[in-house]
């Protein structure tokens, strides 16, 4: 090749080089406008994923109108051996792991921890949060509750 | 599909971010505390006050900041030197959160807050999102004499700085409130417990109460020091809801613990509840002892400390940062700032320019930072790499004043109180090196010297260990600048005529306070031993600060009469005759807790006749004992004695009267709206014609506890329950509870020889597991129409007993209802009432009847029982095995007796067989009529 066309070539390369620059850049830019525009649609996709939680959350019917009656119906059913419906007055987040630990609990130990979940225990609430606690002789046993939308309580953590 | 799963990552992405990042509210919490700052500021600095236009430019620029997602970038883990990393992201993983992150604002990664508010291009591209609000930006807005830019982008730092005082926000600790439905989970307890205060609340600790106590603003040099001092605070003394003792942070320790609480120490000394000890079930229902926070409504305790100490930090040190900025900003340096853009990023520019992650926007911040004085800290941003302290470099400027800090106030002179360096960051101070141990602690320096400056030269300290214990030597540090003094001379209120203050401590044996004198304006006050202060009929007393008191350890008497009452009342209380004369609060209205109040110390007395108080109960500790929180109580007696005459109590915070170890009798006396109204403890109380209405506690308006009160004709009307508590209360004389007051008893003990009387138609509840035991004599007689009755107070709980032990009862027309939990006694060794060592009781027309199971109605232990026309059992007939009565021991008769809904009717446990007399009994749904069996002839 002529000395001449490798000029050529090379100028030609690097004015590709250059244009293919400028081109994503351009691109890029343009992506950017829209990543902007997106933000403001996520957030009003992020907004109605937030209102489908708010119905699914008024749709679920496993609770108590009290914390002391979800307490009640998650022993009963527990002491019943119907781990599945004990677990659905946990909220949703919590259903499984409670499923999965009535269901691998030894005996004993369960009869032992249902026993102390049925005794009296002393009511401090905020709103939608309550808390039962059961005063024993070291520190205190604290299950937290949760009111849903539809006025039924649910239990957080035992 | 793949854009559409995408979608939704980043829409559940930002849907958390919303909530997660806020942590103060941005409504009530960052307002307030930036106004508190202000007014700090100001109180400090009166020669460049403020004005209100200005404050109200910067406390919307704090309110601001938390735009759309500016958030990400406030946080500022000082220990890992880290912004937000999306830990603690609910059910999204960290990394998952990182990676959406990633893909989300690769180009504006989350900066830690200190290089966030340091960095014009990075917020320059935020121009749809509130733009450039730099330190910078406030600086060159204020050179140019814009100054409601200034002052608004002046907001935007000092909510970063607030936000540097949450332990989430300098822990890392992400919450998925916005999903709360979902996990439960409710984020943040402090901020919950914090969304309480706000510009229209009085903060625990405020601008007013720092001057007084001769707290001067925390003067460092450079932003940066700002933010690594209250970051380090928060991160290291405090916990964050998912970071408690977790292996990430060594800090803070809790160095010991009850069955309550576990302790941390402040820098301070102080010792301060930490968090929440628990008994937590884990998976396999085995048991661990915890230490836990994460329930705005169990760990108020631990959360008022902690905003105690953290609300205080951020306004110390936000006054310091106004401070900082006058001082540059006169500097008159003005800064070019970069042009706001879109979000449009160019590769070209990304390719031209040397681009590492974070660490570009660092050298940027340093850069644009170095116009003033060296940052102290210009490390860059390195994520997951531990460094503790904060950055091996330290290069100590020359500090220009003022200096320090918490000098004392009191009309100029010279500072004589202790120096205090808050800020780790520049270890102090003394004529030598010194050796730095630990971590952030506090090093105090007492001074009395007028002259206080300071002069360095730089070298980098030796750092011989590595975290948690670090032992560093920093040079010598000699202070050589003149401290400003403070002005503590209060900002009067315009008055009318001169007001007469009450300052100080009396001088005089006797002090008389009259109507034509006053009003009077109350700032803190002390009656000394042997002195008494008098106050005429219409002598009116108006506070002029928040906490402003009487404390007396002599005598207070108050004389008014009901046409012409004696009135001590808020400084805002317009219902005086002085009209806003005096006390004048900005013309706001008067509220519970505006002041404190009366504090009767051991050995006092008070004799107070026709007198008014309104508005008091500001909160107060007792005895500077920090771990007992902070208490409301308007009047606090302690070994004294006191008598209420036609006394109105009205909107007087959490307590209006306290009373501990002391005699108090409170006749004619109106107590109208707050939580509790009496609240006693070992102390003799007597009322007569006491009325109580409006108060909130769910256990009624009075609680007395320790000894029986002396009651008649007390009123109790619209509270949320009109029950006089009593408990753990000795009775030993005569007592009496009167049918036309309903108590509610805890644990009461009447004493051999005393006698508790119990009129027709009373009701009475008893606590869960709660107990009357009788040791002398109990009379409970009802009537056919006006029956006595016993119940639980807590529908689904159980009461105790009545626990007759060497005691003698006579029950008639008697109802017992939903006893028997005798904790700890075991079942088949306790019952609904119980006879032991000797007792005798005789029982007629009345029902015995109880829902706990297993266990015994009756229980009779070496005692005798009579009991006529009643009826034993329960409402259903249960699986468990229960005892009508159960005989260990004793004598029984029965005539006329029903047993229904029992496993046995009558037990008997021991030999040889006792006497049981059985006559005209029924037993209906009774599986064994007696154990053994043919004890007697049904």
């Amino acid at each position: 090749m002529e000395n001449r066309t490798k000029m050529f070539v090379a100028v030609g390369a690097i004015f590709l080089f250059m244009g293919t620059l400028v081109f994503l850049d351009l691109w890029r830019g343009s992506l950017k406008t829209d990543f902007t525009t997106m933000l403001r649609t996520t957030k009003q996709s992020a907004d109605s994923i937030e209102r489908a939680d708010y119905e699914v959350a008024l749709g679920d019917t496993y609770g108590g109108a009290t914390p002391e009656e979800v307490i009640g119906l998650y022993h009963a059913a527990a002491v019943a051996g119907n781990y599945v419906l004990a677990s659905k007055y946990f909220i949703a987040d919590k259903q499984p792991i409670e499923l999965q630990a009535l269901q691998q609990a030894e005996t004993a130990k369960l009869r032992t921890y249902l026993d102390l979940v049925a005794q009296p225990a002393e009511k401090m609430c905020d709103g939608e949060q309550c808390t039962l606690v059961i005063k024993l002789d070291g520190p205190d046993y604290f299950m937290r509750f949760k009111q849903y939308p539809n006025k039924l309580w649910k239990i957080v953590e035992l | 599909m793949q854009r559409r799963g995408l979608f939704l990552s980043l829409s559940i992405f930002l849907i958390l971010i919303p909530v997660v990042l806020f942590s103060y509210d941005e409504n009530t919490t960052h307002p307030g505390l930036t106004s508190e700052i202000v007014e700090f500021y100001n109180a400090s600095f009166p020669k460049r006050a403020i004005s209100a236009e200005e404050k109200k430019w910067i406390v919307q620029g704090s309110m601001d900041e938390d735009t759309w997602p500016r958030w990400i970038n406030h946080f500022y883990d000082p220990v890992y030197n880290q912004g937000w990393t999306a830990e603690g992201f609910g059910t999204i993983s960290s990394s998952t959160g990182r990676w959406l992150n990633s893909i989300l604002l690769s180009d504006h990664p989350p900066l830690a807050s200190k290089y966030w508010a340091q960095s014009p291009s990075t917020q320059a591209e935020y121009k749809d999102f509130g733009g450039n609000q730099t330190w910078q930006r406030a600086l060159a807005s204020y050179a140019s004499g814009d100054k409601q830019a200034a002052f608004l982008a002046l907001g935007h730092i000092l909510h970063l700085l607030e936000d540097a005082t949450v332990p989430e926000h300098t822990r890392n600790d992400t919450h998925a409130h916005p999903l709360h439905l979902f996990t439960g989970d409710d984020g943040s307890p402090y901020e919950k417990y914090a969304k309480r205060y706000s510009s229209k609340t009085v903060f625990p600790i405020n601008a007013a109460s720092l001057v007084r106590a001769g707290v001067r603003p925390v003067a460092l040099s450079t932003l940066t020091a700002y933010f690594n001092a209250l970051a380090f605070y928060s991160n290291t003394y405090f916990f964050s809801k998912d970071t408690v003792q977790t292996a990430k942070y060594a800090l803070p320790v809790v160095i010991r613990s009850d069955n309550d609480y576990g302790y941390g120490k402040d820098r301070d000394g102080s010792i301060f509840p930490l968090a929440r000890k628990v008994a937590q079930r884990k998976a396999d229902f085995s048991w661990a002892t915890a230490f836990v926070l994460n329930d705005v409504v169990t760990d108020q305790v631990i959360l008022e400390a902690y905003f105690d100490r953290l609300s205080r930090a951020a306004i110390v040190h936000g006054a310091g940062v106004v401070q900082l900025f006058f001082n540059q900003a006169l500097s008159g340096q003005v800064i070019e700032q970069p042009t706001e853009v879109s979000g449009v990023h160019s590769i070209l520019a990304d390719v031209t320019k040397v681009r590492v992650g974070v660490i570009d926007v660092a050298t940027k911040v340093q850069q644009l930072v170095s116009n003033v004085v060296p940052a102290v800290d210009n490390q860059p941003q390195v994520l997951g790499e531990k460094i503790f302290p904060e950055s091996p470099v330290f290069n100590y400027p020359v500090v220009p004043s003022p200096l320090v800090v918490y000098g004392g106030g009191g009309g100029g002179g010279v500072v004589s109180q202790p120096i205090v360096f808050i800020d780790a960051s520049i270890p102090v101070v003394t004529t030598s090196t010194i050796a730095v141990t630990t971590t952030v602690e506090t090093v105090v320096v007492t001074s009395t010297e007028p002259i206080v400056t300071v002069t360095s030269t730089p070298v980098a300290p030796i750092v011989t260990s590595t975290s948690p214990v670090v032992t560093t030597t920093v040079p010598i540090v000699v202070v050589t600048t003149t401290i400003p003094m403070p002005t503590s001379t209060p900002v009067l209120p315009v008055v009318s005529h001169d007001p007469v203050y009450l300052n100080g401590r009396q001088t005089t044996t006797l002090r008389t306070l009259t109507k034509a004198e006053g009003p009077y304006m109350l700032v803190y006050y002390e009656i000394p031993v042997g002195m008494m202060l008098a106050m005429e009929p219409g002598t009116i007393v108006k506070s002029l600060y928040n906490d402003s008191k009487i404390d007396i350890f002599g005598s207070l008497t108050s004389n008014g009469v009901d046409e012409d009452m004696v009135i001590l009342t808020s400084g805002r209380d317009k219902q005086t005759s002085d009209g806003l004369a005096f006390g004048n609060w900005n013309g706001s209205s008067p509220q519970a807790k505006d002041w404190q109040g009366l504090w009767f110390h051991t050995g006092s007395s008070g004799v107070l006749y026709g007198m008014e108080m309104r508005y008091a109960g500001k909160s107060f500790r007792v005895n500077n004992f920090l771990y007992t929180g902070f208490v409301s109580q308007a009047i606090r007696v302690e070994s004294s004695d006191v008598r209420f005459d036609g006394v109105h109590f009205l909107y007087d915070g959490d307590v209006a009267v306290r009373l501990e170890n002391s005699s108090a009798t409170i006749v004619n006396t109106f107590f109208d709206h707050g939580v509790r109204a009496v609240e006693s403890l070992l102390t003799s109380v007597v009322m007569d014609t006491v009325t109580f209405v409006n108060f909130s506690e769910v256990h009624g308006p009075v609680y007395l506890r320790d000894m029986w009160p002396t009651m008649s004709n007390v009123i109790l009307e619209n509270n949320t329950a009109d029950v006089v508590y009593v408990e753990s209360a000795l009775v030993t004389s005569t007592a009496r509870l009167a049918s036309a007051m309903i108590y509610y008893l805890n644990n009461i003990t009447v004493a051999a020889g005393a006698t508790m009387n119990i009129d027709s138609g009373s009701l009475v509840y008893i606590a869960d597991t709660g107990f009357i035991q009788v040791n002398g004599t109990l009379v409970a007689e009802g009537t056919d129409s006006a029956r006595i009755h016993f119940r639980s107070y807590v529908d689904k709980t159980f009461w105790g007993a009545l626990r007759f032990d060497g005691g003698h009862g006579r029950l008639s027309q008697v109802v017992l209802e939903d006893g028997n939990y005798n904790f700890p006694t075991p079942a088949e060794r306790g019952g609904m009432i119980m006879l032991l060592n000797g007792s005798d009781v005789l029982i007629d027309d009345s029902v015995v009847s109880e829902r706990r199971n297993p266990g015994n109605t009756i229980y009779v232990n070496h005692s005798t029982l009579v009991m006529n026309n009643s009826s034993i059992g329960q409402n259903d007939h249960a699986q468990f095995a229960n005892v009508g009565i159960l005989i260990d021991e004793g004598t029984v008769s029965l005539a006329g007796v029903m047993f229904e809904n029992l496993q046995i009717a009558i037990k008997v446990v021991s030999l040889p067989l006792p006497s049981v007399l059985v006559s005209d009994s029924t037993f209906e749904a009774v599986d064994y009529v007696s154990d053994p069996p043919g004890i007697f002839v049904p």
